[in-house]
């Protein structure tokens, strides 16, 4: 039995007992005032009709007085001469009486009767009088016997079949003209008003006490006259009749008439008649049983209502509550979070909630601490990769259920980590703050950084670790928009940070994903976006990158190139091969260049032209070039130490390289391990190498000179850099490119590029190598304009290391054979 | 309404003839003359002349209606009246009531210029009245406004639609009742109180929304010009003068035949100026002297003495002088049973209001 059950049991028999008391108090006093109230309404109702009646009889015998005393009737009474009475007089008695009727309509009869009974002046509208005589009514003896005085009679009116009443005054006139003044008045008449009882049968038929008592006229015999029930009617004048004559009482009890006992209420009316209020006892006692049955209804109501009243009261102020508290127990017990406890009270219960809903609270908010730790860099206070990750697979599907467009931006700031190195950490973490901060305001209005207010409808700035950095863009209607916020981002970026009372100017790239048109997956817009920004990296600083598909592919080439380079530095898989450099005058092999070859395993035989800006790239290109060092002085060592008479051989170092600034130490380091001749090294630069920093290309090159070791510029002529350094560096060839040798196409013809590097390297005491040479006419050319030193494939290609033994043993005897 | 006005018109008559009746008993009463009368029922001229010629004066006491007539006379008992006009129905009743006396004929030498028919007409004329002018009573109505000539009393007691509430009823029994008998094929002076009772059964009297009652005005705004009413019972000399103002209006005596009224002057039972009242009715008895005043009244005098001074126009009036078939099937009210009076009244009472 639970507490709701045992509540009940309690109430109820509390409600129970005060409303069974109240309905049968309530039922007794009701009852009483009901039987009451009937009764009075009966006796009020008889009492009422028998007055009015009474009034109305004195008004009409007062008005009879008065029709009495009217000129016309008493000449008409005085007249005996019938002619002059009929011709002269009854047509103006009429109207008289027709006058009288006009004003009061209930006068529905009047007439001037004769001693006789003879009605000799008689007025009743369009009512056909029947008889002339009243002489054969049963009242005319009684009425002949009164001749001095007013009298009444009830009768029932032939003309009409109705009941009525009649009133007759006695007209007793003495003649002035004929009699002596002495003598006694002649009675000549009476003059008479019916009155019609209409008005008091319609009442009586109409008027009911109760439902079942009624209203009834008895004649003075006590003989029913009027009566809604004529069936009654001998009843009623068998056992009323003798009863009220014997008792003359007004209340007669326990009257037996054939539908019942019946309690009768009379009172006198005018004529000797009666007037009757028939109440049944049953009337009594059906309306006591209507009244318990209302009662009982009430008082089933009441107790059902207060029932549920307090049921729900209770409900509502223990019951609910406490199921309530469970609940929200049960669920912070599972580790679940109670949203609201909705429980607002100043009692034991209010206190009790208030208690679970701190603890409650503050399970929530150490829960959203750990949360917010979790899914929050702690450095910026941005989203984290994890939230990132899960907030994306959120609006995507969101964006695939709408077919909306998400853009996913992955940024890169370039150059961060020189910052690190040079600025320190701090300076560092200040940058990513204040770009993190930057990017915040950017991005449009509704952004999401708290996940506490996790929103599908904001825009998202995450970071994901490092430099990088994510702005989610959802619901955009095409890359226009994820373009206008990538160059809204490039754009701020042309302002310098302030960072520690430093200046500096950092770049970012932008790659670009779209959803759906590139990817479907939270994973692959990740990584397509961060392929976009890779793309866009290489375009150089500040640029964004939409992703395309063969942005991927390439992306996937350079990734495994990349990696089989790994392995193929692992593994030792490169090959040097060695142009050689021929002195057109001597015809010696005056210098070798040193050139890598690289057959992988898997991919077969790759292009420095390809994984050379790969390497470049990944950084590779450092240990690639290492290498190159060691092997072409490992192998002209070698060949010294079998007493080869070698040449130096150049090593080409790009750009990338020859800014990375270790050039210096890797080059010494490769002469220092295999004991070697500077002199012996030449490097070779392009022109473009120089182009940007030059100071510090000045120190690596004039570091380099200081060593013994020869400079090539190579490419000579395709650069725009400044002649300038010609003068100001130790520069010790130049070699043409091989794009102006190989538009000699006849050694008779003027090349003026290449005759103007010939006589800038003669004017400068340089050297000068032409590259690229493939036939005779461009030997010839070059050879009859002074350049003294070739390498192409005209005179050979690139050898390996084995054939080339041979060549620098017989070189000159090989070489001249082959132009012989 | 009705009783009002009748006691109204008795206070009238009595307080006149009270204000009259003073002098009289103070100066010699012998030039002035009391005539109960019609309204507009004698010649001015005739009164100027006899005025000046018998240095008398004429006062007129003006009743409205037959009934009105007999209520004057009730209320005085005819005191201070000389001369009372009264229809011929009606001597009988004034000789027994007293209030009417002897003609002295031999004061009226005129009186062999009068027709004797008219001075026979009725029991009591011969001895006390002197006839005046004679009429029919037929109907008036508006023959444009009607879809059949009225050739019938039938059509006036059971109207056509076209005529119902535009009938008027005269508020006189006699002719009421007459006529509604003449109507059922009865005589007008029927005493049958089963042809009498049968006069209820006719719409026009049962059915109180087909009639109006009373008499309609001779002027140009009477309401039968007007077109309120289209037939009404009506005498002759005023359907003729009604219909001076509108010649749309016809007057017919219905082939069942009418009522012939004729009237005559009485000599009031109390008047102490015989002399000066034989003089005026000498004088107006004088043929030339009825012609002017038959052509005035423009009414068929019962001097016929007068008609050689008459104007063919009126001798061939078929309204004043109808054809003599009509006149034998038209009746003159006789003098009635008082039980007849009595069921009259009652019915009468019945049918007015």
């Amino acid at each position: 039995m639970n507490l709701t059950h045992k509540t009940l049991y309690f109430i109820m028999p509390i409600i129970i007992a005060p409303i069974l008391v109240i309905g049968s108090v309530a039922f007794y006093k009701l009852n009483k005032l009901g039987e009451t109230s009937l009764t009075s309404q009966a006796t009020t109702v008889i009492s009422q009709i028998s007055d009015t009646l009474h009034n109305n009889i004195a008004n009409a015998e007062a008005n009879l007085k008065l029709l009495a005393e009217h000129q016309i009737v008493k000449q008409y009474a005085l007249t005996t001469d019938a002619s002059l009475k009929y011709q002269l007089l009854l047509p103006h008695l009429l109207d008289t009486f027709k006058g009288l009727q006009n004003s009061i309509q209930h006068y529905y009869e009047i007439r001037f009767i004769l001693p006789d009974g003879f009605e000799d002046a008689h007025w009743s509208g369009n009512i056909l009088n029947i008889s002339d005589s009243i002489a054969n009514e049963p009242y005319y003896n009684d009425l002949m016997t009164s001749t001095s005085r007013l009298s009444r009679y009830f009768f029932v009116d032939k003309n009409t079949d109705k009941p009525a009443i009649g009133i007759f005054y006695p007209i007793s006139l003495s003649d002035p003209a004929v009699d002596d003044v002495n003598i006694e008045p002649v009675f000549r008449g009476f003059l008479g008003i019916t009155i019609s009882l209409d008005s008091l049968s319609q009442q009586i038929n109409e008027y009911r006490l109760g439902k079942t008592g009624f209203l009834a006229i008895s004649d003075k015999d006590y003989s029913i006259i009027i009566s809604p029930y004529p069936d009654l009617n001998n009843d009623l004048t068998t056992q009323v009749g003798p009863y009220a004559r014997v008792t003359q009482k007004d209340i007669i009890d326990n009257v037996h008439t054939s539908s019942g006992m019946a309690t009768v209420f009379t009172r006198p009316l005018p004529a000797g008649m009666h007037i009757l209020a028939i109440l049944p006892e049953s009337e009594i006692t059906n309306s006591s049983y209507q009244l318990s049955k209302i009662i009982f209804i009430i008082t089933l109501l009441v107790l059902s209502i207060a029932t549920i009243i307090i049921y729900k009261s209770i409900r509502h102020i223990i019951l609910t509550p406490v199921e309530t508290l469970n609940t929200a127990t049960k669920s912070i017990g599972l580790g679940e979070h109670v949203e609201d406890l909705d429980i607002q009270r100043e009692d034991e219960l209010g206190d009790l909630a208030k208690t679970i809903t701190e603890m409650n609270d503050n399970l929530k908010r150490s829960h959203d601490k750990v949360s917010y730790i979790a899914n929050h860099d702690s450095l910026t206070g941005l989203p984290n990769r994890s939230l990132f990750q899960s907030y994306l697979s959120k609006i995507l599907s969101i964006a695939k259920q709408k077919d909306g467009k998400v853009a996913l931006l992955f940024i890169d700031l370039d150059d961060f980590k020189n910052i690190n190195d040079t600025l320190g950490h701090n300076a560092g973490d200040l940058l990513l703050c204040e770009f993190s901060t930057l990017l915040t305001h950017i991005v449009r209005k509704n952004i999401y950084t708290d996940f506490r207010h996790y929103d599908t409808a904001s825009d998202l700035v995450a970071r994901l670790g490092g430099d990088e950095f994510i702005v989610l863009l959802h619901d955009v209607e095409g890359p226009w928009e994820a373009s206008a916020v990538s160059e809204r981002i490039i754009r701020s970026l042309k302002e310098p940070f302030d960072l520690l009372d430093n200046q500096v100017y950092v770049g970012c790239s932008i790659g670009i994903a779209i959803y759906p048109d590139d990817a479907s997956s939270p994973g692959d817009m990740i990584q397509f976006s961060d392929i976009a920004m890779y793309h866009a990296k290489n375009l150089g600083k500040n640029h964004y990158q939409f992703y395309s598909k063969q942005l991927n592919q390439d992306l996937q080439e350079r990734l495994q190139i990349n990696n089989r380079l790994r392995v193929a530095l692992d593994n030792d898989a490169f090959t040097l091969v060695y142009q050689p450099k021929i002195n057109l005058i001597t015809g010696y092999i005056t210098g070798l260049e040193a050139l890598i070859r690289w057959t992988d395993d898997v991919l077969g035989q790759v292009s420095p032209a390809v994984f050379i800006p790969i390497a470049e790239e990944s950084g590779l290109i450092t240990p690639l070039t290492e290498w190159i060092l060691s092997k072409a002085c490992e192998q002209n060592k070698a060949w010294i130490n079998m007493g080869i008479k070698v040449v130096p051989v150049s090593v080409n170092v790009s750009s990338i390289q020859f800014r990375r600034r270790d050039l210096l130490s890797m080059v010494n380091r490769a002469i220092k391990e295999h004991d070697y001749d500077p002199a012996l090294i030449q490097i070779e630069l392009t022109e473009t190498s120089l182009l940007d920093s030059t100071q510090e290309a000045i120190e690596i090159i004039d570091g380099l000179s200081r060593s013994g070791i020869s400079i090539a510029l190579d490419d000579f002529g395709t650069g725009y850099s400044s002649l300038a350094y010609l003068n100001t560096l130790p520069i010790n060839t130049l070699k043409i490119d091989k794009s102006f040798v190989s538009r000699i196409t006849s050694s008779n013809e003027s090349y003026p590029i290449i005759d103007a590097i010939l006589a800038l390297a003669g004017a400068l005491r340089l050297d000068v190598v032409a590259e690229g040479v493939e036939n005779e006419e461009q030997l010839v050319y070059l050879k009859k304009h002074g350049c003294q030193t070739v390498q192409g494939f005209y005179l050979s290609r690139p050898l390996p290391a084995d054939q080339l033994q041979h060549c620098l043993e017989n070189s000159y005897a090989s070489l001249t054979s082959r132009h012989a | 309404m009705q009783t009002l006005t009748h006691t109204f018109r008795y206070l009238f008559g009595i307080i006149f003839i009270a204000l009259i009746s003073l002098p009289t008993c103070a100066q010699a009463s012998d030039h002035k003359l009391v005539i109960l009368t019609w309204s507009e029922y004698l010649s001015e001229d005739l009164i100027r002349q006899f005025e000046q010629q018998f240095s008398a004066e004429l006062h007129f006491v003006y009743f409205e209606s037959d009934d009105h007539r007999d209520q004057i006379i009730n209320q005085t008992g005819g005191k201070g009246i000389d001369l009372i006009l009264v229809n011929g129905t009606n001597l009988d009743l004034y000789v027994r009531r007293k209030l009417i006396k002897p003609v002295p004929w031999e004061l009226l030498p005129n009186a062999r210029h009068i027709n004797d028919s008219w001075r026979d007409a009725f029991s009591a004329s011969s001895t006390y009245a002197v006839p005046y002018f004679w009429g029919t009573l037929g109907i008036a109505y508006r023959s444009d406004l009607v879809s059949k000539p009225f050739t019938s009393w039938k059509q006036l007691f059971d109207p056509a639609p076209e005529l119902h509430g535009k009938t008027l009823i005269v508020n006189n029994s006699r002719d009421i009742i007459g006529m509604a008998l003449k109507s059922l094929g009865y005589s007008a002076n029927s005493e049958d109180t089963k042809e009498l009772n049968q006069i209820m059964s006719l719409p026009l009297l049962s059915n109180p929304a087909l009639a109006q009652f009373g008499y309609i005005t001779l002027d140009a705004d009477s309401s039968l010009v007007k077109g309120d009413i289209i037939a009404t019972i009506a005498y002759g000399g005023d359907a003729l003068n009604v219909a001076e103002h509108d010649d749309r209006i016809r007057y017919v005596i219905p082939d069942e035949g009418g009522n012939i009224w004729v009237d005559y002057f009485a000599l009031a039972a109390n008047t102490n100026n015989t002399r000066l009242a034989m003089q005026f009715l000498n004088f107006i008895n004088q043929p030339e002297n009825a012609a002017i005043n038959a052509e005035a009244m423009y009414l068929a005098t019962a001097n016929t003495g007068a008609h050689q001074f008459l104007p063919e126009a009126i001798l061939k009036d078929p309204v004043i002088y109808p054809d003599t078939s009509l006149l034998e099937k038209s009746e003159l009210y006789r003098p009635l049973s008082p039980q007849a009076y009595r069921t009259r009244a009652t019915l009468f009472s019945r049918i007015s209001r």
